[in-house]
């Protein structure tokens, strides 16, 4: 009698390696994740998380204040079916497909203010992610560090969450927008 | 934002995707002042803004009848002959049925009409009243210029043998640029015959676009760095001081929109399908349905891309109807790599300007934009233009007001490190090596880093970041730089300093040829180069250089040459004011 493991059958061979290989990845998965999120936690402890304001010179015919065109209601009557929404680089879930996509409004705040407010959405997130989150902003300054991680923004630039709630319904999915600071409901898909 | 509609206007156009027919009556509308929204599915869609519909076919009519009938708002339809490939039979039956929906309808709500004379008898005979002709007509076409039907399927050829494929164009667009052939040709379908007798075959009344300010959208990809974003900002900057009135918008798949609005532009902010992981068919048809309809709305007279190509999203937003008097200019930076597909050149097809900002380097270039063999260039034109650098808001400062702004010492020599958009991937020996030679000669480092990018994951402690744009108006308050190679950075350093400089170009193969722009630099004795790969010693280069910085000697030779970025807006506003009535 050999002392020698039992044979597998070449299936079952396939079937152990596979499953082998799927948790390693999971691990890796989960690992890159811990990494993104140690990174953008030394990020938001900068100086200047969110970039430094331009520092154009006097530059003729300048106007002040552009933003999103004020055009931007541009949706067409014919919206394709939804985009996805990605979970972020920060975050690992074995399945992110299934989870709900929520809008997180991101108000126009102090970059200390909101480097904090971030902090503690994100860190939820990265330990349990609740959500696919897409960033409804006031203004461009949180873009570049959301986008930097993975995240959805989009940007309204003087329309209300209210109105741009349907439009982000049809391009995202989502069901909700919260606010960024106390997770407070400001506009639902249901009415 | 949007040009005025006539009386508010707003007609739901619903069309099969390419009907060429859409797309020269969308023009009618659109020059009437009317306001296009395309539909495709009205029994699902919001449409409580619209005041009536347009219906391109009869099949269109038939497959969304009970919605339409129900809606209640005017229809107009335009009948057609048999297209391509439709049984008789097929054709007939759909006529009658057509017709048959008038008596379910309100009173007037449907009318009928045609594109041709021969449509509206030929048809007539069939549902027993003559269809009224779609009117306003076009006016005389603007262009003689004969185009020939390439026996393979879809090809047309310009006078100028040059080539593009038949759908490439809105052909309200088309119509402006070359003739088709109006002549029955055997085989030729009824309604192809039509279509050619609406788009060139018509003479009087179309009504003129009223002359207006200039007014531009430009697109900008989401790039490595901030390239592509300089270069607009560059050619809106040109443009404005040209025509001061003018209106330009910004369809940015950059993050960088908070310096394009800090710059004082409407700034559109979109996503690339990379950027959230979208499905590439999924986010095509999301932007190319924004985009037409933003379009549709803003009525620009030319969209600018600075991209590598263009794609399908855009060219495929400038067919839908209603966008045919769009222009497309192709901002192309050369120095591709060598060996790079030469596939997008064939992008030409679908513009009217291609504008090429001139490099310094030009006489290296390898890459497949110098011979240009694209197949399918259309009608497009070409010219390249001295180098294009970013100058309102950027001028240069005086050294001491520089160093003021900058917080450096007055007295103690000073370089700027700036290595790129993707800075210090890679690179974490070159900071090492840089850090040492600078400390050695006593020189100050002032590390700036893109905007864009992140805290270097390693290789960098110790390291004091800035992040600074626009860079160029600081540069007199530095002793020397190390900068990348890309175009922005390569340039300012050569036109706008005299102080030594090191090229340190990256190796990416998404990028343009870096390493063949600063070795020709090197070449020219503009720069000293700190080569990625070939055999080099480093640390000799690095000590070198830096001595160069601590004798402050300022370097001689290097090229002085007008900005290009007037030119570009010259050109383009030629073309806008070339294509108005």
């Amino acid at each position: 009698m050999s002392d020698a493991m039992p044979p597998f059958s070449d299936k079952a061979a396939q079937e152990t390696l596979l499953r082998r290989m799927g948790t390693d990845l999971a691990e890796a998965r989960a690992r890159l994740a811990r990494f993104e999120f140690e990174a953008m936690l030394r990020d938001l402890r900068g100086p200047d998380p969110f970039g430094a304001p331009a520092r154009f010179g006097a530059r003729p015919g300048h106007r002040a204040g552009g933003g999103p065109a004020a055009a931007r209601r541009h949706e067409t009557a014919s919206a394709p079916p939804p985009l996805q929404v990605p979970l972020g680089s920060i975050a690992w879930s074995s399945d992110a497909t299934r989870l709900a996509v929520l809008g997180v409004h991101c108000p126009d705040l102090p970059d200390v203010v909101l480097a904090a407010a971030l902090t503690t959405v994100l860190g939820q997130h990265h330990r349990r992610p609740f959500a696919r989150l897409v960033f409804v902003c006031d203004s461009f300054r949180p873009v570049v560090f959301l986008g930097r991680y993975g995240f959805a923004t989009h940007v309204l630039g003087g329309e209300s969450v209210a109105d741009a709630g349907p439009w982000l319904a049809r391009r995202f999915a989502i069901s909700q927008i919260r606010a960024l600071e106390n997770a407070a409901l400001l506009w639902t898909a249901t009415g | 934002m949007t040009r005025e509609s006539a009386a508010g206007t707003m007609i739901g156009l619903i069309a099969a995707p390419g009907d060429h027919a859409a797309e020269l009556a969308g023009e009618v509308e659109t020059v009437c002042g009317r306001e296009l929204v395309l539909v495709h599915r009205p029994e699902a869609q919001t449409t409580a803004t619209l005041d009536s519909w347009l219906v391109a076919s009869q099949a269109e009519l038939l497959r969304h009848a009970p919605a339409l009938l129900a809606d209640g708002r005017p229809v107009r339809v335009i009948l057609r002959r048999a297209m391509a490939a439709e049984p008789e039979t097929g054709w007939r039956r759909g006529l009658m049925l057509a017709h048959a929906l008038t008596e379910q309808a309100a009173p007037g709500q449907i009318r009928f009409f045609a594109l041709s004379r021969s449509a509206r008898r030929d048809i007539g005979r069939i549902i027993g009243i003559n269809p009224e002709l779609f009117e306003p007509r076009f006016g005389a076409p603007p262009a003689e210029a004969m185009l020939r039907i390439e026996p393979e399927q879809g090809v047309l050829r310009t006078p100028k043998d040059t080539y593009l494929r038949a759908g490439a164009l809105n052909w309200a667009k088309l119509r402006r640029l070359g003739r088709l052939p109006a002549s029955r040709r055997r085989g030729m379908a009824p309604d192809d015959e039509d279509i050619r007798s609406f788009g060139w075959d018509t003479t009087a009344d179309l009504p003129a676009r009223p002359a207006a300010a200039p007014r531009l959208v430009m697109v900008v990809p989401n790039g490595i760095g901030l390239g592509h974003v300089t270069r607009l900002l560059a050619i809106a900057d040109a443009i404005r001081a040209e025509a001061p009135d003018a209106d330009i918008a910004f369809w940015s798949f950059s993050r960088a929109a908070e310096l394009i609005a800090a710059a004082g532009y409407d700034v559109i902010l979109r996503q690339t399908a990379a950027h959230i992981g979208a499905d590439p068919v999924a986010w095509r048809a999301w932007e190319s349905a924004e985009f037409g309809a933003f379009l549709r709305r803003f009525r620009p007279d030319a969209v600018l891309n600075d991209a590598g190509q263009i794609d399908a999203f855009l060219h495929g937003a400038l067919r839908q109807p209603g966008n045919g008097g769009v222009a497309l200019v192709w901002i192309r930076r050369a120095m591709w790599q060598e060996g790079a597909d030469a596939g997008p050149l064939d992008d030409a097809q679908f513009c009217d300007l291609i504008l090429e900002p001139g490099d310094l380097s030009f006489a290296t270039d390898r890459g497949p934009t110098v011979a240009d063999n694209a197949v399918f260039k259309g009608f497009s034109q070409f010219l390249r233009t001295p180098p294009v650098m970013l100058e309102a808001g950027n001028a240069t400062l005086p050294r001491r007001e520089a160093r003021k702004q900058l917080g450096l010492p007055w007295r103690r020599p000073v370089c700027l490190v700036s290595l790129g958009g993707d800075a210090f991937t890679g690179r974490e020996i070159a900071t090492g090596q840089i850090t040492e030679a600078a400390r050695q000669a006593g020189i100050q480092l002032y590390w700036v880093r893109s905007p864009l990018a992140g805290l270097p994951s390693s290789g960098a402690d110790g390291i004091a970041f800035h992040r600074l744009y626009p860079l160029g108006r600081y540069l007199a308050g530095f002793d020397g730089i190390v900068t990348a190679a890309g175009y922005n950075s390569f340039h300012e350093a050569m036109l706008r300093s005299t102080s030594p400089v090191l090229l340190c170009p990256t190796l990416n193969q998404r990028l343009d040829d870096q390493v063949a722009r600063a070795a020709h630099a090197a070449d020219q004795g503009w720069a000293e180069i700190l080569h990625p790969e070939a055999p080099q010693d480093h640390v000799a280069v690095l000590a070198r250089f830096m001595a160069a910085v601590r004798l402050r000697a300022p370097v001689a030779g290097r090229p002085a040459l007008r900005p290009g970025a007037p030119d570009m807006a010259g050109t383009i506003l030629q073309l806008i004011r070339d294509r108005q009535p």
